[in-house]
């Protein structure tokens, strides 16, 4: 899966959009020329933040992280999730069907039962570490 | 013991208590516990058995 798949990227005119790679990061910046004391809307900052004059016409790395952040949730959001997280995968549905007793192992209940083992395996397996 | 072996036995106790507490939600008094024990660590041993099939035969 791509970043593009998750994340929606800033288009228009004028943004500048370059992507460059560190490592196994893959690093997408977005830049747009702002007037001092006009609203952004879009992506990157969060919408209404007003520019400001500084010395060094420079935001810090901190408020960059935050406005990220919450950018970030807000797309997650709002972007359809992949057929991945809403379908069961049918190998977890055959042997999910295969562990429960014969009078519960109906389509409903094997269907819903592997979209709940799929998640909590997910959150295992990419969530905090496990101690 | 092998690392592969404690990482998995990890996830075993770590997914086992939460997937015998969704069966439980879920199927209330059909199952025992020792049944919903049963089936939970079964799914979750069928679960690293087919990562590691799919991770040795990647195929989309």
């Amino acid at each position: 899966m791509k970043p593009e798949d998750i994340f929606v990227l800033p288009t228009g005119p004028k943004w500048k959009i370059t992507k460059s790679e560190k490592d196994t990061d893959a690093i997408y910046t977005a830049e747009r020329t702002v007037p001092i004391g006009e609203s952004v809307s879009g992506i990157f900052p969060s919408n209404g933040t007003k520019t400001r004059a500084s010395p060094s016409s420079t935001w810090s790395l901190l408020s960059r992280l935050r406005r990220a952040s919450s950018s970030i949730a807000r797309l997650l959001l709002e972007r359809p999730k992949p057929k991945e997280l809403i379908e069961a995968d049918s190998d977890v549905m055959t042997f999910v069907k295969a562990a429960l007793p014969a009078n519960l192992a109906t389509a409903a209940n094997t269907k819903a039962l592997s979209l709940q083992v799929m998640t909590y395996f997910w959150r295992t397996m990419f969530g905090p570490a496990i101690r | 013991m092998t690392e592969t072996e404690r990482v998995e036995q990890r996830i075993m106790k770590k997914t086992g208590p939460d997937l015998e507490r969704v069966l439980a939600d879920k199927f209330g008094d059909q199952l025992t516990a020792a049944q919903r024990h049963t089936i939970a660590h079964r799914i979750v041993r069928d679960m690293l058995d087919l990562n590691t099939k799919k991770s040795q035969d990647p195929k989309p």
